[in-house]
């Protein structure tokens, strides 16, 4: 069996995360009726997966380099084009910024193959900190396995009721009638 | 077994087919050692289920920085690091997380060139596509046998065929034969999609698996957990090598399986197999085991890597020559005004597994033959090949689906506004994803090398490949995606969402074959009939690289029917 448990060692600094924040927000924005990036606490999972090695996955040393330099190049081109940190603008223009970075023609001292890495990586990390397993700490509650129908029936979303739950883990009719006993899931 | 025992043959890896010769050198009364690269595992090492420590973070197959294998690119010219996803460095091989699919290569596969009009196909002069030096009805045996012991479900016989055509199955069996277990439960969309393929002549039918269907040899039926292929089963529902092969073959007490045994080379004097080199620590000592007999099967690249580090005798260069890996292509669709086939508010299990397959298109044109294929006269292609249909919802786990997610042809690897229209829609919607396995033109120049500037963490040279897509495969890959485009558009009311083609490159994704073929002409092949090498006596190979073309299934059960063939004839 192989155990796992997330330490409360962080790797961004308070800055870092607030920015990578940002970006993971662009990557899957929330709305009214659907939950974000931010809703699931997706910054969470990268920032503690930096400080993990290689032996929990091979590219993390490898992370540890281009996360920093990435940021500090997409921050870098929001002032230069917006006047503010990208943790000032708007989602949209977060994204207007990412679609550069994606292309490789974000201003800036950054190589344009560096930046489609660290483009392509931000969306591969943001998605995994939205729907990965919530031991290793993004999707927050299983908000969006809850939302999207992973393992439980997919529910409606709604930002005014978004408390801390457990995950439901049986059907909605099973668990109308009676509280679930026993599952194979882990709880969130 | 003791070691003091006399060694009647080594086994080089533990997978599909290393563990089949184990279990049937064994039980001839054999003494086998069966060497493992990999560590042993335990079913409950593969939980608590987790898709971004198994399969994000690519823990069960081999790390590319520290242990790749390279591909030269398209220019020939580069060695660039590449993943090894059908590598499995484990006992069991690659069988530990393999989806399981079974279903026989056919006559359109062995007696290939009846089904090919060479001298319509572009560029023909360099491609070579022997029929296979033995027939489907000498494997038939074996397949019943490898079916029987795989504890494969499904249902022989079904019908394909144009409309209206007398009752013909591509996987021929002999009168009343079936195999041990009914079909998995049906997916949702299988009444819809056998509706829709029906009335436009192209039947899709319940495929084979190597996959539990109910309890049967000691292990329980699929309990439809969600995560199939790229993670090992939990529960042992799923059929692999060491719960069908090694299980049976370490009972009779005359298999020792030595595990973190990386062999480096196959001993010969005189034309005739000695043994094997071995190291058990990187960079460590070779040490020499001797057998009369070795049998490799390590995955074809690198059994053909090993070949090329023993320097086995290639006097016609062929050995590593005619790699191929399977035409793949991809497509999904979405169903507007379909709820989604989520079966989980009637308390059934959320996910499922597909096993619907489609063959119509295994023969897209066939001249010499009155077969009930479909003609199309507006294309040169001839052979092609298999789909299997999948739900990307509730048959595929979210990371896995949501990296690959698609709006449209020009909308790949969605993000942003795209990315949460593309997740509002699956989650409401039906959905359906076909995978495309075709045939692929094998090609002298397609090949293995050795990486002389690139050692593994072994500190032996890696696998450099050298690969083009013939125009064929492309070809073929586009003709069948737009031909289920036309019926999920135009017939069922989809809409298309992802479209991945074959493209020329392939780093090394994909079923993998060839590259140490087997013949009857010892000047283009590289081992015998019996898949003997044809230069060391005694030197065997059992992974699906003695096959000297692609064919157009999953390979599992036709290279473990073969391992079957072979271990029972060897003298």
């Amino acid at each position: 069996m192989w155990t796992f448990t997330k330490s409360d060692k962080h790797f961004f600094t308070p800055d870092q995360r607030a920015q990578c924040e940002a970006l993971f927000e662009a990557i899957l924005p929330g709305s009214e009726t659907n939950p974000g990036a931010r809703d699931a606490d997706a910054v969470e999972y990268i920032d503690s997966l930096l400080t993990m090695g290689h032996e929990t996955y091979f590219d993390i040393p490898n992370l540890q380099k281009l996360y920093p330099a990435g940021l500090a190049a997409i921050d870098a081109a929001s002032n230069a084009a917006f006047g503010a940190g990208v943790t000032q603008i708007t989602t949209e223009q977060a994204a207007a910024l990412l679609a550069q970075m994606k292309a490789g023609t974000l201003p800036g001292a950054m190589p344009a193959g560096d930046q489609t890495k660290f483009f392509t990586n931000v969306r591969a990390q943001c998605l995994e900190g939205c729907f990965g397993d919530p031991r290793w700490g993004g999707n927050k509650n299983g908000v969006m396995w809850r939302w999207y129908g992973w393992i439980v029936p997919a529910q409606p979303f709604q930002r005014t009721t978004l408390a801390p739950q457990r995950l439901p883990i049986k059907g909605k009719r099973a668990a109308a009638k009676k509280p679930a006993t026993k599952s194979r899931r882990p709880r969130a | 077994m003791t070691t003091t025992n006399k060694i009647d043959a080594i086994v080089v890896g533990s997978g599909a087919g290393g563990g089949t010769a184990a279990r049937v050198l064994t039980d001839r009364g054999w003494n086998v050692v069966v060497l493992e690269k990999g560590k042993p595992w335990h079913a409950d090492d593969f939980l608590p289920f987790d898709e971004l420590h198994f399969r994000e973070h690519k823990t069960l197959i081999p790390k590319i920085d520290t242990d790749p294998m390279t591909y030269a690119g398209l220019d020939d010219k580069q060695s660039l690091p590449s993943e090894r996803w059908w590598e499995i460095e484990m006992v069991g091989g690659s069988t530990m997380v393999w989806d399981a699919n079974f279903p026989r290569y056919a006559d359109e596969d062995m007696s290939i060139t009846q089904y090919l009009d060479i001298a319509s196909i572009p560029n023909s002069q360099v491609v070579d596509m022997p029929d296979w030096p033995w027939s489907y009805d000498d494997l038939q045996p074996w397949f019943e046998i490898a079916e029987h012991e795989w504890a494969v479900s499904g249902r022989a016989g079904q019908t394909i065929g144009i409309k209206g055509a007398k009752p013909w199955s591509q996987e021929r069996t002999r009168s009343g034969y079936d195999y041990p277990q009914p079909p998995l439960i049906d997916h949702a969309s299988t009444k819809f999609l056998m509706s829709t393929f029906g009335k436009a002549g192209m039947p899709a039918y319940r495929g084979p698996r190597a996959i539990n269907a109910r309890t049967y040899d000691g292990r329980p039926a699929c309990s439809f957990c969600g995560y199939d292929q790229f993670f090992a089963c939990p529960v042992n529902a799923r059929s692999n090598s060491v719960n069908t092969m090694l299980s049976r073959a370490l009972h009779t007490g005359r298999c020792d399986l030595r595990t973190e045994h990386c062999v480096t080379r196959v001993g010969f004097e005189n034309g005739k197999v000695t043994g094997v080199y071995y190291i058990t620590e990187p960079n460590g000592a070779e040490q020499f085991l001797a057998a009369p007999r070795v049998f490799l099967s390590a995955q074809p690249i690198q059994s053909a890597r090993l070949m090329l580090l023993s320097k086995v005798p290639d006097p016609n260069n062929v050995v590593g020559h005619y790699l191929t890996y399977h035409t793949k292509a991809n497509a999904d669709f979405i169903f507007k005004k379909r709820p989604s086939w989520d079966t989980k508010s009637d308390g059934a299990s959320h996910n499922n597994i597909g096993t619907l397959q489609l063959r119509d298109l295994y023969i897209i044109n066939d001249k010499k033959h009155r077969k009930p294929f479909a003609r199309d006269k507006s294309t040169y292609l001839t052979k092609g090949g298999k789909f299997s249909i999948y739900d990307p919802y509730t048959c595929i786990p979210p990371l896995r689906n949501l990296k690959g997610a698609a709006m449209g042809k020009e909308k790949t690897g969605v993000w942003g506004r795209d990315l949460v229209d593309y997740l509002s829609e699956v989650r409401s919607n039906a959905a359906v994803t076909f995978s495309f396995t075709g045939d692929a033109m094998s090609v002298h120049d397609n090949r293995v090398e050795l990486d002389e500037k690139k050692k593994d963490s072994w500190g032996v040279p890696v696998a450099r490949t050298f690969y083009h897509h013939h125009q064929y495969d492309r070809d073929l890959a586009k003709y069948a995606i737009d031909r289920i485009s036309d019926v999920m558009v135009n017939r069922g009311g989809g809409e298309l969402r992802k479209y991945e083609l074959q493209s020329e490159a392939n780093p090394g994704y994909g079923h993998v074959h060839g590259c140490l073929r087997a013949g009857t002409d010892r000047t283009k092949s590289v081992l015998d009939p019996l898949c003997q090498s044809w230069e060391v006596k005694n030197l065997y190979v059992l992974d699906a690289s003695f096959m000297p073309t692609a064919g157009a299934s999953n390979p599992s059960i036709t290279m473990i029917a073969n391992a079957y063939r072979v271990c029972r004839n060897v003298q």
